[in-house]
């Protein structure tokens, strides 16, 4: 059986970390969710995840900042993120920092779990 | 004194020198002043012209020294000019003679020694006449050029005239003055005279007797026909016919006026001042010619003071533009190509430069595109070919960047500009008023951020609602009343969703910030695939397509597939009693054409165009029925259009409606 792939989901609203939680839960990921951008290289670190899914608009925090960190550091450049927006305008600002993939807000369960699962099987 | 030294042959014949002595016939006839010297330059001999000349009977100088009527250059004595003479042979010279009243005489004159057989010379033969006359005409000449460029170095014509005035006395005339005409009055501008004792004369008269311009004759009378006068000789009669009392003749009688001329002045075409010439002392009466220098100074000076007036004009006009302009709330400005150069030179700017940027009109216009170097380097470039643009297509526009003050303050500014072209319709130049749009580009930023952030904010719970209902749907997938409940509420947010898309699509058109992200794709493919993916959505309408020709189109793929969407989800909503909607994409010419035909409502001929138009509702009794924001057209229009692309539509209400999309095969 193989080992059970672990998301972090970094988003400031907390409803829906839940409804991203229970839907990946449901298809069989690990799934841990983080408020905030404060201390989530710490987290990452500590978590070790398959797959990053990041806001990039947070209040008080720029998740282009965040981005640019995890893309800068040599061993957690090497874990694929997904960035999820409300704004379809950060698709392109996302790619180049560095982003593996973008979902749109709202999103189809489908759509989640389709790129989900894209980006653990690697 | 100039000496010029001729080679001659030696002249030797005492019996020609016998033959000369007065009275004596040959030496009357001949037209120069002739007299003979001795060896002393004691005068022998001098004939009728000689007297004529210097004004001296023969009784008078004989026996006398030349030097009475030439008078000697320090440099040199009687004695060595005379030995020089005997020793070159003939002499040929000007001088400044003497006359008997003391006035003095420009001559030319040849002198030649008279010598004996054996060679030794016994006496001097003198020939000479006045050259004034010549002179004169140099004199005048040299006069008026003169006098033409004083008048052209200032525009002060008042010291001008003064100047002229001076320089022409004595050798013109003996008196020169000018009067000029100024609201009805005479106003003597300028007299002039080599005595200030005859100035003050002058003034004395003016003071007591001013002058009359009502006068039947002298300046009055010029003054009011626009007509020269000229008295060659002044009698004592017209002095008195002009005094108005003894006192008055008197005084006239002292000036001791000989001859007059008096030439008007004009400036279009009315009589503005006259000039007046008089002789007196040197007794010597104006000609035909010397009315002909008045007349020619007369020009000159009429022209000056034109001049002068209509610069006063156009300096004064300038200012009462330039101080209108400095009170348009922007900079005004124009610009014109500079000849032979593809550069441009601003030649003017409004004084509002000042208020807006601190710099004075004198510093923006120091360098040809001063503007340029005060524009914030980011935008530098932009602004140039922006510019640049608005010029060749000779269409003008708007450009937008950013000034940096003379303090450091950014201020974002709009020009709007206009193209200036010339007869055939090129352009030559630019001008415009640029604005302070800082307020404008704040009120932006933050309309900006409000959409940005209300989208943001409509969109999160957006998203909990539709995942929730989609975990519900899994989860009650035993009840199929439940999941088709929760179906139709996954439709509505996704309706929700695409009218707060719409609304900040909206919002971006309107501030000019939608972009396109162009990428190469195949156009019949993503007919296809839209329409396979809409069919899904529709059980009563049957998507068919026609695609005649297929290529590869550069163009931005979200927008247009949201274009075609929309458009097909309208032919589908507006068509309930049809189940067909024909999809054909075809070359023609240099663009793809794209048409979409449902069997629907239709549309009203006068709406044919205003359907594009934000926020159009179709009638309002079917509104409810079509429900939305009515900005799907005009956003897809707006798309097409930054595609360089036309959208249009042909329809035949209660029959059917095609629209159609153009798109150009290559972009730019």
């Amino acid at each position: 059986m193989t080992k059970q792939k672990k998301i972090l989901v970094c988003d400031d609203d907390e409803a829906i970390l839940e409804v991203i939680k229970i839907m990946l839960e449901e298809s069989g990921f690990a799934v841990k969710g983080i408020n905030s951008g404060k201390q989530i290289v710490k987290k990452i670190q500590e978590y070790l995840p398959d797959l990053i899914l990041l806001d990039i608009w947070m209040p008080g925090i720029d998740g282009k900042e965040i981005l640019t960190i995890l893309k800068r550091d040599k061993v957690l450049k090497k874990i694929p993120v997904v960035v999820i927006s409300a704004l379809s305008d950060t698709k392109k600002i996302a790619k180049e920092k560095g982003a593996e993939g973008f979902l749109n807000k709202p999103f189809e369960m489908t759509e989640l779990i389709k790129i989900t699962e894209k980006f653990t099987n690697g | 004194m100039v000496r010029q030294k001729k080679s001659v042959d030696k002249f030797s014949s005492l019996s020609l020198f016998q033959t000369l002595q007065p009275p004596n016939n040959i030496l009357e006839n001949i037209k120069e002043a002739i007299f003979i010297a001795d060896l002393d330059g004691k005068l022998l001999s001098w004939n009728k012209n000689a007297e004529k000349l210097f004004g001296y009977t023969f009784e008078e100088v004989r026996g006398k020294k030349i030097t009475l009527i030439y008078p000697l250059n320090l440099n040199t004595t009687l004695k060595k000019d005379l030995a020089e003479i005997s020793d070159n042979g003939s002499l040929d010279s000007l001088w400044i003679g003497r006359r008997k009243d003391g006035r003095p005489l420009s001559i030319n004159i040849v002198t030649s020694p008279l010598k004996d057989n054996e060679g030794r010379t016994v006496a001097f033969i003198a020939l000479s006449h006045d050259i004034s006359d010549n002179q004169r005409l140099e004199e005048t000449q040299t006069f008026l050029e003169n006098a033409s460029r004083i008048l052209a170095s200032s525009l002060d014509y008042q010291t001008t005239l003064e100047t002229v005035a001076k320089l022409a006395v004595p050798g013109i005339a003996d008196w020169c003055a000018v009067d000029l005409l100024e609201q009805g009055k005479a106003n003597r501008v300028a007299i002039a005279h080599i005595r200030a004792s005859k100035i003050r004369l002058a003034k004395q008269i003016e003071k007591e007797y001013p002058m009359d311009l009502k006068s039947e004759a002298g300046l009055g009378k010029v003054l009011g026909s626009g007509k020269p006068e000229f008295y060659p000789l002044i009698t004592d009669e017209m002095l008195s016919g002009v005094a108005r009392d003894k006192r008055h003749l008197y005084l006239l009688r002292k000036v001791g006026f000989i001859s007059v001329i008096m030439v008007p002045l004009f400036s279009q075409k009315k009589t503005i001042g006259a000039i007046s010439l008089v002789n007196a002392e040197s007794q010597r009466r104006f000609t035909e010619e010397d009315l002909e220098t008045a007349q020619q100074l007369a020009i000159r000076a009429s022209m000056a003071i034109e001049n002068s007036k209509l610069y006063k004009t156009v300096e004064d006009e300038r200012e009462r533009l330039n101080n209108l302009l400095a009170k348009v709330p922007g900079v005004v400005w124009e610009s014109w190509m500079e000849t032979g150069k593809s550069s441009h030179r601003v030649n003017f700017v409004s004084q509002y430069v000042e208020t807006m940027l601190g710099y004075t009109t004198k510093e923006w216009l120091q360098a040809p595109d001063f503007w340029l170097t005060v524009v914030h380097p980011e935008d530098r470039e932009k602004a140039v070919v922006e510019s640049e643009e608005l010029f060749r297509s000779g269409k003008g526009g708007v450009v937008r960047f950013r000034w940096i003050a003379k303090n450091g303050k950014i201020i974002w500014v709009e020009a709007q500009t206009s193209v200036i072209k010339d007869n055939e319709g090129k352009p030559i130049g630019t001008r415009g008023v640029t604005l302070d749009i800082s307020e404008r580009m704040e009120l932006e930023r933050r309309k900006d951020e409000f959409i940005s952030t209300a989208s943001h904010e409509l969109k999160t719970p957006m998203t909990t609602i539709k995942g929730f209902t989609q975990i519900l749907a899994n989860l009650f997938k035993e009840n199929p009343v439940a999941g088709v409940y929760l179906l139709k509420m996954n439709d509505q947010i996704d309706r929700l969703r695409k009218l707060v898309d719409d609304l900040l699509d909206v919002s971006k058109i309107q501030s000019s910030k939608l972009i396109l992200n162009k990428e190469k794709f195949s156009v019949g493919e993503l007919i296809k695939e839209i329409c396979q993916d809409l069919q899904y959505t529709t059980a009563t309408h049957k998507l068919k397509i026609e695609i005649r020709n297929d290529l590869l189109i550069t163009a931005d793929r979200y927008r247009l597939a949201q274009v075609l969407i929309n458009i097909l989800s309208n032919a589908i909503k507006y068509s309930p009693q049809a189940d067909v909607v024909l999809i054909k994409g075809r070359v023609q010419g240099d663009s793809y054409i794209i048409s979409i035909k449902d069997f629907g409502i239709g549309i009203a001929r006068k709406n044919l165009t205003r359907i594009f138009e934000p926020f159009y509702q179709a009638e309002t009794t079917i509104r409810r029925s079509f429900a939305g924001l009515g900005l799907g057209l005009h956003i897809s229009k707006e798309i097409i259009e930054m595609h360089q692309g036309q959208i249009w539509v042909e329809s035949e209400k209660g029959r059917y409606s095609i629209f159609y999309i153009s798109l150009p095969i290559k972009s730019k």
